[in-house]
């Protein structure tokens, strides 16, 4: 899109910029007020909403309420998952085909990229809209496509605000956490080539509402992540607050899933527990506004491509490590050997900067894990100084 | 024996209507409880998201039991029901109806099912949805919820492709984590649920 790459000087003035190395972005993350004083607020307040939820529903409803019951059912059900694969992906993929679902199982990210690119070749596809899909973060597949002339659109509000700025998302859940309005404005208007409220985010958010629109009706393909691969019935779960997930993946004529073989799931009532996790985990929600649930194409001449991705997943799991805790994980990097594009050591120093952001859920500790070894851990990791986790640390 | 079915039944919509209500209110989104249909007709046309006096329903809604009873008592409310066509026709339209397969006390949602793209584009371009549904649709718990998403799901003609559990409007907290209402779909959700749909 010719607005994107018109803001190139945004891109040396940005500190989380991703051609940078780590060490540089650190020492801006490091000088960066804007971002300490977002993520101060940000770190207690979020931990006080989720107790919040959390005991409210444990009054209602009892001890299995409790997010430790939850979270502990919700790890058996993943642990099985994990356990079992062969069997359970087995199932996933026979059911997800007999309601009409293609799948097509990429064994690295470039297989990934390289599937998705031939489809919209085939099609002359060369606009893309994208609900939030972190594996393609990991494979780097905007950039795969733009470098091919595709136009991939982010339509989840942040990964677009991010996206515009030439930038990673800086948490899965909230990915310009580190962002002002003033500085949202500013990539806006640099963006879109008119003077954007630097104030009022009502106004941005109404901005973005248009621009996405026109983009949701044109596009060829729609490309969605998944939060779960529920087994028994071939169904992609998939989670979103904006609504955007579901125009993503009904509007354009072809949706493609990608998704790593760690979301797969047993059962509807294991992604139940999941359900009742994760938003209260992720934005202290009892529930998002959107879960959807894709049991192959919904209409006639609708085609649905789910995108398996391991890309390093299979050789972790054979790991006998990777049933362990992550600090204990974390502690003992892997051999070089099993690291082949990694641009940074996972060392103990570098975990505890990552510690504040991998508290935040299960599912991030999860993910931390699965990226190990991964180019994307670096991408993913956002300067945080060193010493504000105690100094925001509540007294109780 | 259906009667006494039927009363439990009733207890047990008496019990779930508030806990659905609060669930609902909390993520932003309205929960009326009615006797008839003809109530419900009120609530809708007399609401603020109906002052253009028209509103966008799926294709065939009127065959639907549901439509079949509702569509004629809003068109003698001098309200124009439109058919929903192709996605650009339908969206920013002020107002939109769908009917639900079931609600969800615990998290306040309502479960939509529908497999054509232009009777769900309702629920997700129109400004205000309305979705209408019988009391005794709403069930306690997402476990409830799990037993029918199994059964919607199941191979043969009448499985579902494509389910949503819609819970409040459209929302984002992505700027500053300040909350904004209806980034991409409806800014507002208005859930009807009515006692004696017979």
């Amino acid at each position: 899109m010719t607005d994107i790459q018109r803001v190139p000087e945004l891109e040396t003035a940005n500190p989380t910029n991703e051609n940078q190395p780590f060490e540089v972005r650190l020492e801006h993350g490091l000088a960066d007020d804007n971002m300490h004083r977002a993520l101060e607020r940000f770190a207690p307040s979020w931990r006080e909403s989720r107790a919040n939820v959390l005991s409210l529903e444990a009054a209602d409803y009892g001890d299995d309420y409790t997010f430790q019951h939850l979270r502990s059912q919700l790890r058996a059900a993943k642990d099985n998952a994990i356990d079992h694969q062969p069997e359970v992906l087995a199932q996933f993929k026979a059911q997800a085909q007999a309601a009409g679902a293609i799948i097509y199982e990429a064994r690295t990210a470039e297989d990934a990229n390289a599937y998705i690119y031939n489809l919209c070749q085939q099609k002359g596809i060369d606009l893309v809209v994208k609900s939030k899909t972190m594996v393609s973060e990991e494979t780097e597949l905007n950039h795969y496509l733009e470098a091919r002339g595709i136009t991939p659109v982010e339509t989840d509000l942040g990964e677009w605000v991010a996206q515009l700025a030439h930038e990673r998302p800086s948490h899965m859940v909230m990915p310009i956490i580190h962002k002002t309005r003033q500085q949202v404005g500013s990539v806006l208007s640099q963006a879109l080539g008119r003077e954007i409220s630097r104030e009022d985010v009502a106004e941005q958010v109404a901005v973005i509402r248009v621009e996405h629109r026109k983009s949701f009706l044109n596009a060829g393909m729609g490309i969605s992540g998944a939060n779960a691969l529920i087994a028994e019935s071939g169904t992609v779960m998939m989670l979103t607050n904006e609504g955007n997930g579901r125009l993503v993946t009904s509007l354009p004529p072809v949706h493609v899933v990608m998704a790593g073989y760690d979301k797969l799931i047993g059962t509807f009532a294991e992604a139940m527990t999941q359900l009742r996790l994760l938003a209260r985990s992720a934005t202290a929600q009892p529930i998002t506004s959107y879960t959807t649930f894709l049991t192959g194409p919904a209409t006639p001449g609708k085609e649905m491509h789910i995108v398996l991705v391991d890309n390093g997943r299979s050789e972790m799991r054979a790991d006998p490590r990777s049933k362990m805790p992550c600090a204990v994980f974390a502690a003992r990097p892997a051999p070089t050997s099993a690291r082949p594009t990694s641009r940074l050591a996972v060392t103990p120093s570098v975990i505890s900067i990552v510690a504040p952001l991998a508290w935040l859920s299960r599912p991030s500790i999860m993910a931390l894990k699965l990226m190990q070894g991964h180019k994307a851990c670096a991408s993913v990791v956002m300067p945080v100084k060193l010493s504000a986790p105690s100094k925001s640390r509540s007294p109780a | 024996m259906e009667a006494f079915h039927q009363i439990i039944s009733n207890m047990l919509t008496h019990n779930l209507f508030p806990r659905f209500q609060q669930k609902l209110s909390a993520a932003g989104g309205e929960a009326h409880t009615v006797d008839t249909f003809d109530q419900a007709a009120d609530t809708i046309a007399t609401h603020a998201a109906l002052s253009a006096k028209s509103i966008v329903v799926p294709p065939h809604f009127d065959e639907r039991p549901l439509g079949a009873h509702l569509l004629p008592l809003l068109r003698v409310r001098g309200i124009a029901i439109i058919e929903a066509g192709e996605p650009a026709s339908v969206a920013d339209a002020p107002a939109g109806l769908t009917c639900a397969e079931l609600a969800i006390a615990e998290t306040g949602s309502v479960l939509l099912a529908e497999n054509a793209l232009a009777a769900r584009v309702v629920s997700m371009l129109t400004l205000t949805h309305f979705v209408v549904l019988a009391a005794d649709k709403i069930v306690p718990m997402l476990d409830d919820a799990a037993n029918v998403l199994q059964q919607l799901t199941r191979e043969g003609p009448d499985q579902r492709h494509y389910i949503s559990f819609v819970t409040g409007p459209s929302r984002t907290a992505d700027i500053e984590r300040t909350l904004t209402i209806g980034v991409q779909g409806p800014k507002a959700l208005c859930v009807i649920v009515v006692n004696k749909p017979s």
